[in-house]
C-alpha cells in the first residue's frame, strides 16, 4: 500500500513536471528550426541547423 | 517595563509620557512610506475619480465637468454610461467567470501539487524548479508560446491530441467563440499554479508533524488527515494565496489581449477599459468604468477578509 502511494506520488510529479516543462521546451525546440520547418510540429528539431555567428544569421549560413 | 512606562518616573520634564512619546514617533517614522503610499496609490485614486466626472477625450482634450453621466444618465434614446451598456456587463461576466474558474482550479491543482513537494520524493528538487518556469516566464511570452502551440494548422497539442486519437480534427482554439475563454483560462492556469502552490507549501511546511503522528497513532486514515488537521492548519496561507490570486485575476488584461485581442467572447473589464482609452480615446468614459472595476474589487475583497476572519475565529474556538 505504502509503495503504491509512492507510485502515485511520483506519476503526479511526473505528470506535473511534464506539464510544467513542456511549452519552454516546445519554444526551444522551434527556436532551433528556421523557415518553413517551424510549421510542422514535432516533439524535437529533426536535424537542428547549425548557422555561423548567432541565432540570428542568415538561413544561408546555415548546414 | 509596563510599569515602568506609566509610572509617574517615565513621563517626560514637560509632562509627555514615555508612552506618548514613542507613539508621536513612530508616526514621523512611518510618515514617509505613508506620504509615498499616498502619492502612488491614493493620488491615482483620486485622479481617476475626478477624470470620471469629466467627459475628456484624446481628441477633445481635459473636457468639462458632466457630473455622473460617464456612469448612468437618461438620454432620449434611453440610459446610457457604463452601468447601462450591454457591452460593459459582458466584460463583468467574462471576468467573473474567468476568476471563479482560474482561481478555484488553481488552488484545487496548487494544492495537490504542493502536497507532492511537500512529500519530500526523491528528485522533488528538480521539480520544486521546474514548477517555476511557467511562473518565471513573463506572461506576454508564455501567451505567445501558447497561442503557437494551440494553433489549428500546426500546432502541436492539435497534433498530438490526433497522433493519440483524442480528436479526428484539428480544434480551432483561439477562433471558436465557445473555446476561447477556456482556452486562455488555461494558460492561465497554467501560469500562475505554482504561484498558488508555492504560498500553500509554506503554509504546509509550518504545520507541526508531530500532530500528523498523533493522527496515525490514533490510526486516522490519510483522507481524514487531510481534511481535519491538513486543510484546517493550511487555510490561513490559503486565504492569502487566494486572495492575491483573485485580485490579479480580476485585473487580467495580458493574457487575454495577446491571445485573443478585445473580442466580446473574452473581453474582461481591464481590456474593455483599455479598449474604451486607447482605441476610442474616451478618457472620462474609460476612467468610469475603472473606477467601478475599482469599487468591484474593494467590495469583493471586503467580503473575503470578513467571511475569512470569521471562518478562523470559529475554527479557533
Amino acid at each position: 500500500m505504502k509503495t503504491l502511494r509512492r507510485i502515485g506520488f511520483y506519476v503526479i510529479a511526473l505528470v506535473f513536471f511534464v506539464w510544467a516543462v513542456f511549452p519552454f521546451y516546445y519554444a526551444v525546440v522551434t527556436s532551433l528550426k528556421t523557415g518553413f520547418a517551424v510549421m510542422t510540429p514535432s516533439l524535437w528539431p529533426h536535424a537542428p541547423m547549425r548557422c555561423r555567428g548567432s541565432a540570428f544569421a542568415d538561413a544561408r549560413h546555415c548546414w | 517595563m509596563a510599569a515602568y512606562e506609566h509610572s509617574p518616573a517615565a513621563a517626560h520634564p514637560q509632562g509627555m509620557t514615555l508612552q506618548r512619546r514613542r507613539v508621536i514617533w513612530a508616526w514621523v517614522f512611518i510618515s514617509p512610506v505613508l506620504l509615498a503610499l499616498l502619492a502612488v496609490a491614493l493620488w491615482p485614486l483620486v485622479n481617476t475619480f475626478m477624470t470620471s466626472l469629466t467627459n475628456a477625450s484624446i481628441s477633445g482634450g481635459a473636457g468639462h465637468f458632466v457630473g455622473l453621466s460617464n456612469f448612468l444618465q437618461h438620454t432620449d434614446s434611453g440610459w446610457a454610461g457604463v452601468l447601462a451598456s450591454h457591452e460593459w456587463w459582458n466584460s463583468v461576466g467574462n471576468t467573473a467567470l474567468f476568476t471563479v474558474a482560474t482561481v478555484g482550479s488553481e488552488t484545487v491543482i496548487g494544492m495537490l501539487l504542493a502536497l507532492v513537494l511537500d512529500a519530500n520524493l526523491r528528485g522533488s528538487r528538480p521539480l520544486r524548479a521546474a514548477v517555476l518556469i511557467p511562473w518565471a516566464i513573463p506572461t506576454v511570452v508564455s501567451s505567445e508560446i501558447w497561442t503557437w502551440m494551440l494553433q489549428q494548422q500546426g500546432g502541436i497539442l492539435n497534433t498530438l491530441m490526433q497522433q493519440m486519437h483524442l480528436i479526428s480534427q484539428p480544434i480551432d482554439w483561439l477562433s471558436n467563440p465557445a473555446l476561447m475563454l477556456p482556452a486562455v483560462m488555461m494558460v492561465d492556469i497554467w501560469k500562475t499554479t505554482p504561484f498558488m502552490a508555492l504560498l500553500i507549501l509554506a503554509g504546509l511546511q509550518t504545520i507541526p508533524r508531530d500532530v500528523y503522528e498523533a493522527a496515525s497513532v490514533d490510526g486516522v486514515g490519510p483522507l481524514k488527515t487531510f481534511f481535519r488537521i491538513t486543510l484546517p492548519l493550511v487555510w490561513p496561507a490559503m486565504l492569502v494565496a487566494v486572495i492575491f490570486r483573485m485580485l490579479d485575476a480580476l485585473r487580467v488584461f495580458d493574457v487575454i489581449y495577446v491571445m485573443t485581442g478585445a473580442v466580446p467572447q473574452t473581453e474582461t473589464m481591464a481590456v474593455y477599459i483599455q479598449n474604451h482609452l486607447v482605441s476610442f480615446g474616451e478618457i472620462g468614459y474609460a476612467s468610469a468604468a475603472s473606477v467601478v472595476m475599482f469599487l468591484f474589487m474593494a467590495l469583493l475583497l471586503a467580503v473575503i477578509i470578513w467571511s475569512g476572519r470569521k471562518r478562523l475565529l470559529g475554527e479557533s474556538r
